[in-house]
């Protein structure tokens, strides 16, 4: 059975992705980690964590009303998920070693069980299984923005959190839940890759991840390992789609003058 | 380390495999792969349904173990359990009459869910909506005396854009031009930018979950 052209070309790309992974990964686990640029808006993070296990406050984890795999695509954010996922499982690890209590939220089902096996796993795999609290773990709503937006200002105006860190799938409803934070004073780490929630979320904290941030923020809660392998991959990626852009672009200059074919799509 | 752990490997190989079913069929490459794509998507919104009771079972235990405890906002907690209550009563013991006898609502856009819905929670959402103008004005003032450089850009540029959108401005000549070109070449432009690096990103994260160096879906 042969592949149509273009699924063809897809698998390539996809082996490419694969194969650099698989290096980067390699590279790491040898001991090459890569320089990282400083990221301030984990620092709130981190200093968080750290006053969290003195005041005994929780610090609050949300990929937001992200959903995994939404079976009718329409409004599947998986990646943000995974994304917030790993963060939210690499801050209970730390909470977990330095005994800061923590308070996960998620707006739908699946997200939810996901964060409990998640958690559940890094109190395990910090030896503090005793310490995890699967009521810790809450869902606030299923599928629907709004009404998880008013479960987040709920658990914040009830909990007396020491910080929150919201990385994952928002939309217009982190107004809501951001601004709420701000007027109490919380220090809040939000990160998203939509542009609607992204303006919103620069206007009620300072420490923002923009984009593609989301993703690399796990590598930089995580202690050196495998982990900061997927900063690799992405820088490679991204110059080689940065070289695919300048190439194209000086292709399309020169194409009329020199009387080549033009870009398919162009 | 794979090679260790059995039931990691097979959690792994299963992962990856069906990945890899999904990811072909979406390439378009037909065959035998689409049935197979469309199954596991299937079993996928059954696992969700599952999720979902088991979310409910959570959700009713949290809440009733806050009102047994009187705890702060108890009330709170009792109306949740009665909404979830009526809904579920509206949904099954209110059936529609239908040709073959009665019918239950196939989702919540049928009657009677649907009214429930239309009085009661539609008006609660739409005044929460209506105050994020309210709040973006207060997230706005508040960032700017920050002193951010970002918020101030923001501020600017949604200024601009409500200005430049009131009748007597739009009506100046070279306003609509130049607001479109701003919106074709660079907002979009920063626009493409943010989907390029979020895609790179959620790439990088979907290998690195298929061939099983990050694992959240799995039990340690």
């Amino acid at each position: 059975m042969l592949l149509p052209p273009e699924t063809i070309l897809i698998l390539a790309a996809f082996l490419v992705v694969v194969a650099l992974t698989w290096l980067h990964h390699a590279r790491v686990l040898g001991g090459r980690f890569p320089s990282r640029r400083p990221l301030p808006a984990l620092d709130t993070l981190r200093a968080a964590l750290g006053r969290g296990a003195e005041t005994g406050q929780a610090m609050h984890i949300s990929p937001g009303a992200s959903s995994l795999g939404a079976a009718d695509g329409s409004r599947a954010t998986t990646a943000e998920l995974v994304a917030g996922l790993l963060v939210a499982e690499r801050v209970a690890a730390e909470a977990a070693l330095n005994g800061a209590p923590i308070l996960v939220s998620s707006g739908d089902v699946v997200a939810h069980l996901a964060l409990r096996g998640s958690v559940r796993q890094a109190y395990q795999v910090a030896g503090q299984a005793q310490d995890y609290d699967p009521a810790r773990v809450q869902l606030l709503a299923h599928h629907d923005d709004l009404a998880y937006a008013t479960g987040v200002t709920t658990l914040q105006g009830r909990e007396g959190l020491e910080a929150s860190a919201m990385i994952g799938g928002f939309g217009q409803e982190y107004l809501l839940i951001g601004e709420d934070g701000a007027q109490r004073g919380l220090p809040q780490v939000a990160g998203t890759t939509g542009s609607v929630a992204l303006p919103l979320m620069v206007l009620t904290t300072a420490s923002t991840l923009l984009g593609e941030e989301i993703y690399a923020a796990e590598a930089y809660i995580a202690p050196p390992g495998p982990a900061q392998a997927r900063l690799l991959t992405q820088d490679a990626l991204r110059t080689g789609v940065i070289a695919l852009l300048i190439g194209g672009f000086i292709y399309a200059l020169v194409q009329p003058a020199l009387g080549l074919p033009p870009l398919p799509g162009l | 380390m794979l090679l260790r752990d059995p039931k990691r490997l097979l959690a792994v190989m299963i992962a990856g495999v069906a990945g890899l079913i999904v990811l072909l069929d979406f390439a378009g490459a037909g065959g035998a792969f689409a049935p197979l794509a469309r199954g596991l998507v299937d079993w996928a919104a059954v696992i969700t349904s599952i999720g979902l009771l088991l979310g409910i079972v959570s959700v009713v235990g949290a809440h009733v173990a806050r009102v047994r405890a009187r705890r702060p906002d108890w009330a709170y907690s009792l109306i949740l359990i009665l909404a979830m209550l009526a809904v579920i009563v509206a949904g099954i013991f209110f059936p529609l009459p239908g040709g073959g006898g009665f019918v239950l609502p196939r989702s919540l856009a049928e009657i009677p869910i649907r009214t429930l819905f239309r009085v009661v929670y539609e008006p609660l959402a739409s005044s929460l909506l209506a105050l994020l103008a309210f709040f973006s004005l207060s997230a706005a003032l508040r960032a700017l005396g920050r002193g951010s450089l970002e918020a101030a850009v923001i501020v600017a540029v949604a200024a601009l854009v409500l200005v430049t959108q009131l009748p007597p401005i739009a009506a100046l000549p070279g306003v609509g031009a130049t607001m479109q070109w701003l919106n074709d070449y660079v907002a979009l432009a920063g626009a493409r930018g943010l989907l390029l690096g979020a895609a790179i990103g959620a790439l990088v994260a979907g290998v690195r979950v298929l061939i099983g160096f990050d694992t959240p879906y799995i039990d340690r």
